[in-house]
């Protein structure tokens, strides 16, 4: 029995949509509202030609999402701290949620207002002026929201990882401090698989590494919860960094669930562009740990509604992708299902920050462990193996990894990942770039994303 | 066997303490010769330390990666499978200030000296090894007294000799006039012999190089630490002195580049920054503005491809940068 289709909306269907909903009965959380006010209001002009789920969860997400900046804010006038953690995306947030009168959030986080803001924000030539061009990532907006202020409210507190992080992102963390913005700098180094003889940890997530390592990391971690804590006028203890854990693992296991339902699901029941914005709730929660407990268990709730009712949001037939690396523009998630592909995977590098943090043992140690396994902190092959493992439980027919521009780690570890793919389950796969806004390239992005949808459908053919 | 050292921040000493030979893979004389095959972003260093690598793993040879950027970790990936394999990646950490990167800089020396046990190295008695690590030492300080005793591609070739063989061979006739030209610093990664015509093309156009600042320069012999060789006897100490020797652009914070820079442009009254980078180098680019604020000095860019390609284009920008320098 076919799947019963639902399509998209875009802003504007979404505004009569909402006045529906609301007639209805609606009840809209604090910062609810319709989606086009992010357009009059914030300048978040991209809305108008993205492609949105009709749910009301969805609804809920997409505000939670486009209200951080002024929910950061409202949060600084009500007493609390900000923090800005910088590039381990996942691990800070987890100990700064944990202490009361905190709130951590990721400036890296505004290398998507060129994309919203359809670049009228100018943030990426105002960081050219600051002595970072365009041959960097797209992150470096960031240098430019911080000087202006006119973004995300300036954190009370910056902690960066160094050591095993991309080159971009360093250089424009220091340079970040240059300007004037003092940082807690913590080491993450680069994880190896421990030598014949030498202790070794396993890592959430499966991998294993040398114990020197995760010891190294536990104690950095140790040194950015004693900042912390006396920012929050507190004093550190595991019993605090074990809440923390605990709450992060909760939002996981919601994230976990959720993934699983939409991902294994033959046609899934929600769009790949609200999987994405789902996925990233789980790096700092979106500045509101309890928020997003809610978002999460919304969008749960609609994706199990809909696959108990046979309703998907793309065709039947779609091709199943696995898709590496966040876009720059989050109009090529739309793009990937008009174009006859849906989302069956992901590794949006920060898959660490899904994996379950262990509880039997110290929180420090739990999350020096966690950190080690981010994909990015170790080899290419690594995250390779992962992705291999992934697509093949979620039956991927291609994947595509996506190049963020001016990455350092972009310029090598597509080839590794397409070759494991090709090697390990003869899948095709893709490699593109896509810019902050990606409306001059999408003919070119159209080429190959067809191709290679076109190419996975010849295969379903040629097998018996 | 030879034991090829891609960053100068690898303790070269310790491979010749366990009767091995140390080369600075950056100072090979192929180094820069050949026009990489290039994939869109990779930086021009990596990728050529990688060719290299390839080569000299193929002739039973060592080869030690620098963890320092994320182009030369993931070259490390790209060469082949770590214990099949005669190559071995050196976790340097970028923090400099903290317990934990003490310790796991002396974790790594710990396992670096397990590695050369592997290719065969045997430590040397604790004497000799004083005599070969004191030796590096007072080698390093004769050079770094030289940088106004020469020319620079001579002083550069100097450099480049004692990363290649430990030897601080110098020609006794100074051939450096130290009133003559505008002082400028050359600032940045790596330039290999091949690339020693810039420094040619700074003196050509009426300019000295001052400081040369770049990792296989002056910079390149370290900071001169307390610690000498005899009393560093212990593992430990022998760790802190190479650790604390390291300056360099992805240290975090890089504060101690710019004291160094400081001191040395300051003392030297340098009028000019030339930085220097490989293409695709994003620690060394994102410099540029910091160091124009940092120094108040007119900076030149130039980049790897400029050096090899357009020679008379980089001719061109080196004279027209002395002339707004004079």
């Amino acid at each position: 029995m076919k799947h019963c289709l639902l399509k998209p909306l875009s802003l504007d269907a979404w505004d009569d949509r909402y006045r529906e909903l609301v007639q209805s009965g609606l009840i809209d959380p604090f910062y609810g509202g319709p989606l086009s006010r992010h357009v009059t209001a914030s300048g978040d002009h991209r809305l108008e030609r993205l492609r949105f789920d009709s749910s009301p969860a969805a609804l809920r997400l997409w505000n939670f999402l486009l209200t951080e900046n002024e929910r950061l804010r409202q949060a600084r006038a009500a007493g609390d701290r900000l923090v800005g953690a910088m590039k381990d995306l996942g691990t800070v947030p987890v100990m700064a949620f944990a202490l009361k009168g905190l709130r951590a959030f990721y400036p890296d986080g505004t290398w998507w207002t060129p994309c919203l803001m359809e670049e009228t924000d100018c943030l990426l030539p105002k960081a050219e002026a600051l002595g970072i061009d365009a041959s960097f990532c797209p992150v470096r907006a960031m240098l430019a929201a911080f000087q202006d202020g006119g973004h995300f409210p300036r954190p009370d507190f910056l902690i960066c990882s160094a050591g095993a992080v991309c080159d971009d992102f360093s250089a424009i963390a220091q340079r970040l401090e240059k300007l004037g913005f003092p940082v807690l700098w913590w080491e993450i180094p680069r994880r190896r698989a421990p030598e014949p003889g030498e202790t070794h940890s396993v890592l959430p997530g499966g991998m294993v590494t040398a114990r020197e390592l995760v010891d190294c990391v536990r104690e950095e971690l140790a040194r950015v919860g004693k900042a912390l804590a006396e920012l929050a006028g507190q004093v550190p203890s595991d019993a605090i960094w074990k809440e923390g854990v605990q709450a992060a693992n909760h939002v996981r296991g919601l994230l976990a669930e959720l993934r699983r339902t939409v991902y294994r699901a033959p046609v899934p029941p929600l769009p790949a562009i609200e999987m994405l914005i789902a996925e990233m709730l789980a790096i700092h929660y979106c500045s509101d740990r309890e928020e997003t407990v809610a978002v999460l268990t919304d969008l749960l709730d609609e994706a199990r509604r809909r696959l108990g009712t046979r309703v998907g949001v793309v065709a039947d037939d779609a091709v199943r992708v696995f898709w590496v690396n966040p876009v720059a523009d989050l109009r090529a998630m739309n793009l990937l299902e008009e174009w006859g592909g849906c989302l069956c995977g992901s590794d949006f590098m920060f898959t660490h920050a899904m994996d379950f943090i262990p509880e039997n043992m110290p929180p420090l140690e739990a999350l020096a462990r966690m950190a080690l396994a981010d994909p990015m902190v170790g080899p290419a092959a690594d995250r390779a193996a992962r992705v291999v493992r992934e697509a093949r439980a979620a039956k991927a027919e291609a994947v595509v990894v996506a190049r963020i521009p001016g990455a350092s780690h972009s310029a090598t570890e597509g080839r590794v990942i397409l070759e494991a793919m090709r090697h390990a389950l003869g899948i095709p796969g893709v490699e593109v770039e896509i810019a902050p806004v990606c409306d001059a390239m999408q003919p070119t992005l159209a080429g190959r994303l067809q191709a290679l949808l076109e190419t996975a459908r010849a295969r379903r053919m040629k097998k018996p | 066997m030879e034991v090829y050292l891609a960053s100068p921040w690898i303790p070269r000493e310790l491979v010749e303490v366990h009767g091995l030979v140390p080369r600075g893979l950056f100072c090979a004389p192929a180094f820069g010769t050949a026009t990489p095959r290039m994939a869109e972003g990779v930086c021009s260093f990596a990728q050529q330390s990688l060719e290299l690598a390839r080569t000299h793993c193929g002739q039973d040879n060592a080869v030690v990666f620098g963890s320092s950027c994320d182009q030369m970790r993931r070259g490390f990936d790209l060469v082949g499978e770590p214990q099949k394999t005669n190559v071995f990646l050196f976790n340097l950490p970028a923090t400099w200030q903290s317990d934990a990167a003490q310790h796991l800089f002396r974790a790594e020396f710990e396992r670096f000296t397990r590695f050369l046990e592997r290719l065969g190295g045997r430590r040397q008695a604790d004497e000799s090894a004083a005599t070969i690590i004191d030796g590096a030492r007072d080698a390093r300080a004769k050079l770094r007294s030289l940088w106004n005793k020469l020319r620079a591609r001579g002083f550069a070739e100097c450099i480049a000799r004692f990363h290649w063989d430990g030897r601080a061979i110098v020609e006794p006739a100074s051939d450096a006039n130290a009133d003559a030209g505008v002082p400028v610093a050359v600032v940045g990664g790596p330039l290999t012999q091949a690339q020693l015509v810039i420094l040619d093309a700074i003196e050509s156009a009426g300019g000295r190089v001052a400081l040369n600042a770049t990792e296989t320069g002056e910079r390149s012999l370290g900071l001169e630490t307390p610690f000498p060789g005899r009393a560093a006897g212990s593992t430990g100490g022998l760790a802190r002195f190479f650790f604390s020797r390291i300056i360099d652009v992805w240290q975090r914070p890089n504060t101690r580049l710019y004291a160094w820079l400081r001191e040395r442009i300051e003392e030297r009254n340098v009028r000019g920054i030339v930085l220097w980078h490989h293409v695709g180098c994003d620690l060394w680019r994102a410099e540029a503005a910091s160091l124009r604020e940092a120094f108040g000095l007119p900076i030149l860019t130039l980049d790897s491809e400029q050096a090899h390609s357009d020679r008379p284009r980089l001719a061109h920008r080196i004279a027209a940068f002395m002339e707004i320098l004079k």
